[in-house]
């Protein structure tokens, strides 16, 4: 999946899951999400939102608030788990 | 149809490991529709968000005649024990076991199905493969097994252990002591922890699968667990799959939770359906019966107390709470009383005022936690508190005084301990600064002396201020955009300024003459006041910016102390001991006091301002 689509896909899942005080086509891939009204635990929807629609699983050592703080970071750590699959 | 007329009792089933807390809802009259509901609550933090939806879930079939069981497991909620006590997934199989055979035996149901969210699923599940009288499931976010179910809650915690800061971050997420989990101030043993790990409902048996039906929902877009539906489905039951819309919102935040009025309404008519045959008959109710008892008598240590449901009426609503007395030890003359914290209902964050309640019973001091109304279990809608301002209005605190009186009738001593955690807190000082009765205050990261505009607007200034400093442009554009009632507030706020005597609340100083004078009224009553405030506290920032920390040491009543942390509810395991440790210190020295004792003789003398560290 091209990096732009995966970003596409993540912001589908935060539409639905993050429960963003502003509109997400407002969110810059780079901005923080939890500064912009994602709680913890909307955090963990969009974890298990993402799990679900790319078929991969966070290991322990990636779910940490960095990993869900920005659109940017998020399809990093989701590119990252599909390379690995791909391994 | 028009909803039935419909009762509401709370009780207590006796059970091995200990007394289990329900509310029973019910139609008054004779319409009965033989289906019961009972009500399994999810873990934790999920079940604060939930605790206001189950409620209203339950009085709605209680108005469609089903008899519905709401029950908090053991360990949790207003329940007995702890969640640090061994075998917690037993015991709470065990309630929902008890809770099921309620419903069949004294409220005549004839089917039984049991509504869980999350781990509440999960126990259902786990009671019916055991045997429990339960016929149907609502099954709704439940994980196919107790790892997933903890990897979510480990995954939230660290999310959580995020938020806060400490001196040391290190002791934030994990306990040191036993490896207990803190999902959100909510603790999972180390013991619990192994037994979930070893639950798996796709292995569990479910006979007479073939007379069973089961509404499998899922979490707002995301379907339900794939491998469960299979389980269920291969298992014979009538499997029923909907999307559990509504869920996010409803988890948001107690204050800002929403009734998922969709998807109840979507499991009202699942429920209505008319079901098959039933599996287990009135003659299937071999063994013991369940027993049903109104009070309860626990051990704290080593002194017996007493727990009981307790309701009066205020306004025309009737609110609700439980009142922990001592039983083995010498009463003191002096009743506690503490309500909610923002919308987490009255077991307070935590959990701490039900540990609170029976620590301070033990010690012989009566403890009443209640829920203010629209809170909670109390009457009353929610929806009053969706603005913070609705939250700081000082006409709730007649809701407290209402309580003292209501305890006063019941021959409870007429001196009071009140105390509470932000709202709480400040409903607490304005309840103080009209009833004498009050003579000790706790007031744990209150929110301000006196909530206005003005307040909120130098709050946002100084925030402003601060990220301008660091060069956080882009947040003040995020907060800008994202809360544009702040900018409102702001040109309101300085709007009004010209017409300073107009109002006083708008223009006051975090230590005005309005504020002066309350504390003079509170000194001039003897009310001894501890103001315990959090690191990052709104209200220490308003002290410490405007040089008033040692303004505070005027009122020599008034013991200043703070949490070295920022978390407004100190969730981390450590501060939940910190603040029980001062709460009963000052408890104690209240207790001395009114005996006549020196207050310095007790075990934890008080702290000036510059023991406070400021």
């Amino acid at each position: 999946m091209l990096s732009a689509e995966r970003s596409a896909a993540i912001r589908r899942v935060i539409t639905d899951h993050a429960r963003l005080s502003v509109e997400v086509s407002e969110v810059a891939d780079a901005d923080d999400l939890f500064a912009l009204g994602m709680t913890s635990y909307a955090s963990v929807n969009v974890m298990l939102a993402i799990e679900d629609a790319f078929g991969v699983e966070f290991p322990d050592r990636m779910l940490t608030r960095n990993v869900f703080a920005s659109i940017e970071v998020l399809s990093a750590a989701v590119g990252e788990l599909a390379d690995d699959e791909l391994a | 149809m028009r909803p039935l007329p419909t009762f509401e009792r709370a009780l207590y089933l006796p059970l091995a490991a200990g007394p289990v807390f329900g509310i029973l809802h019910g139609p008054a009259g004779a319409e009965h529709s033989r289906v019961g509901v009972l009500v399994c609550p999810p873990f934790g933090w999920d079940e604060l968000c939930t605790h206001r939806t189950i409620r209203v879930w339950a009085q709605l079939c209680a108005g469609a005649g089903h008899p519905t069981l709401q029950i908090d497991f053991p360990g949790c909620g207003d329940s007995a024990g702890s969640p640090r006590d061994p075998k917690r997934l037993e015991a709470w199989t065990a309630s929902a076991t008890a809770g099921a055979r309620l419903l069949r035996e004294r409220e005549n149901c004839q089917r039984v199905v049991a509504m869980g969210i999350g781990l509440g699923g999960m126990v259902a599940c786990r009671a019916l493969a055991e045997g429990a009288l339960i016929d149907d499931l609502i099954l709704w976010s439940v994980a196919r097994s107790g790892s997933l179910l903890l990897r979510e809650l480990r995954a939230f915690a660290g999310m959580v252990a995020g938020d806060a800061t400490a001196p040391d971050s290190g002791m934030i997420a994990a306990d040191p002591d036993d490896g207990a989990l803190a999902v959100a101030g909510f603790v999972m043993s180390a013991e619990t922890m192994a037994e979930l790990e070893k639950l798996d409902l796709t292995r569990l048996p479910i006979r007479d699968g073939d007379k069973r039906r089961v509404l499998l929902l899922g979490r707002d877009t995301l379907a339900p667990d794939r491998r469960l539906r299979e389980h269920l489905e291969v298992s014979g039951a009538t499997v029923t799959v909907g999307d559990g819309s509504g869920y996010g919102a409803m988890m948001v935040d107690p204050q800002l939770a929403e009734i998922p009025h969709v998807t109840l309404g979507r499991m009202l008519a699942w429920l209505a359906e008319t079901p098959p045959p039933a599996v287990q008959g009135r003659s299937q109710l071999d063994g013991d019966p369940v027993d049903v008892v109104e009070h309860v008598e626990l051990r704290e240590g080593s002194a017996i107390i007493r727990e009981s449901p307790f309701e009066f009426v205020h306004r025309g609503q009737r609110l609700r709470g439980v009142l922990t007395e001592p039983v083995s030890v010498p009463a003191a003359a002096m009743t506690a009383v503490v309500c909610n914290a923002g919308s987490v209902r009255r077991i307070g964050p935590n959990r701490m005022w039900v540990e609170t309640a029976r620590r301070w019973a033990a010690l012989g001091v009566p403890m009443l936690r209640f829920d203010l109304i629209g809170l909670g279990d109390s009457d009353g809608d929610t929806r009053r508190y969706v603005l913070n301002t609705d939250f700081y209005s000082e006409a709730s605190s007649d809701q407290v005084l209402a309580a003292l009186d209501a305890l006063e009738a019941r021959a409870m001593p007429g001196t009071f301990v009140v105390c509470g955690v932000c709202t709480g807190a400040y409903w607490s000082f304005h309840a103080a600064l009209n009833d004498p009765r009050i003579r000790t205050l706790l007031l744990v990261n209150l929110i301000a002396f006196y909530w206005g505009d003005a307040v909120g607007a130098a709050r946002d200034a100084r925030r402003a201020r601060e990220l301008l400093r660091k060069g956080s442009i882009g947040e003040i554009i995020r907060i800008v955009v994202g809360d544009p009632w702040r900018i409102a507030r702001m040109v309101r706020t300085r709007l009004r300024r010209p017409l300073a005597g107009a109002d006083a609340r708008e223009t006051q100083s975090p230590i005005d003459d309005q504020i002066a004078s309350s504390l003079d009224r509170l000194q001039s009553g003897n009310v001894e006041t501890l103001l315990l405030l959090g690191s990052g506290e709104p209200f220490l920032g308003d002290l410490v910016a405007a040089g008033l920390i040692d303004s505070l040491g005027q009122w020599p009543n008034l013991t200043f102390e703070r949490i070295p942390l920022d978390d407004h509810v100190f969730r981390p395991i450590w501060a939940q001991r910190h603040v029980a440790g001062i709460l009963d210190g000052a408890l104690r020295r209240a207790l001395a006091l009114d005996t006549g004792s020196s207050p310095r003789d007790a075990e934890s003398p008080p702290r000036s301002v510059e023991a406070a560290g400021l």
